[in-house]
């Protein structure tokens, strides 16, 4: 892995109460780093304070305990717009968040809102829907644009600010499984080579197999840390992939499987040994 | 949603088209204006010549425009003949207690129905031929001297711009709700007027819950990519000035100096 000592984002002892009234902390003391150029899956059911903490990382709602730390500087109420520019954030509604009525436009709005001058507008809207390979579509309107280019288009926004993180909020549960797995793959192109860091919550397992790292969160704690295969042979609650599932049906049946975690390819290049 | 034109965006690419959407709209003002100062059989045949060269200009056929006259037909025919009937002056033809017909009505309600219909013709020009996001931008530029009495210009041009954007999607929904209900077993347009409204009440009560979460997420969205209201922004869609659109302006000073010299000399 290419991972950099230095954590990228730091979060320290984070709490969060939607009511103030009740006892339960939707979030309480969560603290975990993230480093540059790492791809970290944080899942958990529904409830369990994960969009709550994509929420707090972006600045959009105020901890109540604890800090943030994105590149090394605190994020508070007064320099959370210049954070902003370090950390961009995709939406799950494709609809919902797509601002601009034409693609470009769209792209253009959050470089609009940094006064951007024209010249330099232009042009990265245009490297950014190229990256996502969304140019010939930018004169479109998003009612003629499917929820996965919608959703490309989202990215493209988010990429054409330069941003150091890009968070994922179940960015792609409302997309067909094909399109869903182009975007990952995008995005794994994309995080190589511009070295980018990229946090995606989500409860598809899949997804979550396919990252450096993750983080499992159950009713606002921690409760595992670690690469795919550690988290997912530690927690026998967690669903598993479906690589993961296929061995332990096979193990079950008392096959000769790996006895440890395997990825998608590595189940692939198993059945083939099989045959030779 | 198709009988009303007003409003609707025909894609194309002809002069008027590419006309700056500010040009657009200025030249409508300021016609609707001279509209009003003509008074002459002349000045109506220039503008009338200068209409159709329009609508020639734009290559959208001409029916479509005829349509966009025919929702208002009740109000010009209504205009038309209040003004047969009731204005007197030149030649009486006709009179039974106020209702007189004259020949000075005959020409006023000939004029109201040309002013009538030649404004609906050019301003169905401008929103058949302009982007709504453009028109948008060009009222933003023509009122931002507005700012100094403290107006929020910005804000105001980016809350059009957004309820443009999301039409669509209130259509769709509207639709989607309507076929759930039609599924629950709700019949529309049917019973009395009073009943027709109680049937909507359930369409509309989820949609304005749909919008108040919609607009929370997009407010969430605008939030988080950097959008500050009262912040200095730059602007992605640009105006383009071409010597098409100071042509258009200098033929409409003609066209103006053309109906005051034919209202004093005539």
């Amino acid at each position: 892995m290419k991972e950099s000592p230095l954590p990228i984002i730091e979060v320290k002892n984070l709490s969060y109460r939607y009511d103030l009234r009740k006892n339960t902390d939707i979030l309480s003391s969560v603290t975990f780093s993230v480093f540059k150029g790492e791809w970290l899956a944080i899942v958990g059911n529904n409830g369990s304070g994960k969009s709550t903490l994509a929420r707090l990382l972006a600045g959009l709602l105020t901890p109540l305990e604890g800090k943030v730390f994105i590149d090394g500087i605190e994020l508070t109420e007064k320099n959370k717009w210049q954070i902003r520019k370090k950390i961009g954030i995709v939406f799950q509604n494709p609809d919902n968040q797509f601002i601009g009525t034409t693609v470009e436009d769209d792209v253009a709005f959050g470089l609009e809102n940094f006064n951007i001058p024209y010249n330099e507008m232009k042009q990265r809207v245009q490297e950014a829907l190229q990256m996502v390979d969304m140019l010939k579509y930018r004169k479109t309107d998003p009612a003629n644009l499917s929820g996965g280019q919608k959703q490309r288009v989202a990215i493209a926004g988010v990429l054409a600010v330069k941003p150091e993180v890009i968070l994922l909020d179940e960015a792609f549960i409302m997309l067909d499984p094909k399109s869903r797995d182009d975007m990952l793959k995008t995005l794994k192109t994309l995080k190589e080579k511009y070295r980018l860091t990229i946090i995606s919550i989500t409860h598809d397992m899949n997804e979550a197999a396919s990252s450096d790292r993750m983080i499992v969160l159950k009713n606002g704690k921690i409760t595992a840390t670690g690469t795919p295969g550690e988290v997912f042979s530690q927690d026998p609650e967690l669903e598993p992939p479906l690589a993961e599932k296929v061995r332990r049906i096979l193990h079950n049946k008392g096959r000769n499987v790996p006895d440890h975690f395997i990825t998608e390819k590595e189940l692939i290049s198993w059945l083939q040994t099989l045959n030779s | 949603m198709n009988k009303l034109l007003l409003g609707r965006y025909i894609p194309g690419d002809s002069v008027v088209h590419r006309l700056d959407s500010r040009t657009k709209l200025i030249s409508a003002v300021c016609f609707i204006v001279i509209i009003f100062l003509a008074n002459h059989w002349q000045s109506f045949l220039l503008l009338w010549t200068f209409t159709f060269l329009t609508l020639y200009l734009t290559g959208i056929p001409l029916n479509i425009y005829i349509r966009g006259v025919k929702p208002f037909i009740w109000l010009i025919l209504f205009a038309v003949l209040m003004q047969i009937l009731f204005t007197g002056g030149g030649e009486i033809f006709f009179q039974w207690g106020p209702v007189t017909i004259s020949e000075l009505g005959m020409i006023n309600g000939l004029n109201a129905f040309f002013r009538f219909t030649l404004i609906i013709f050019i301003s169905t020009v401008v929103t058949l031929t302009t982007k709504p996001v453009e028109l948008t931008d060009a009222i933003y530029f023509l009122v931002k001297p507005l700012k100094v009495f403290r107006l929020p210009v910005e804000e105001i041009s980016i809350m059009l711009t957004i309820a443009l954007r999301f039409i669509p999607n209130l259509f769709e929904e509207t639709r989607k709700i309507i076929d759930a209900q039609k599924a629950r077993g709700t019949e529309f347009g049917k019973g009395s007027v009073f009943q027709q409204m109680k049937t909507l009440v359930p369409v509309f009560l989820p949609l304005f819950v749909n919008s108040l979460n919609r607009a929370e997420d997009l407010a969430n969205a605008m939030e988080a990519r950097g959008f500050r209201p009262d912040m200095k922004r730059s602007s992605f869609r640009q105006f383009h000035w071409k010597w098409q659109d100071s042509f258009t302006i200098g033929i409409l000073v003609l066209l103006t100096a053309s109906i005051i010299l034919i209202g004093l000399y005539e």
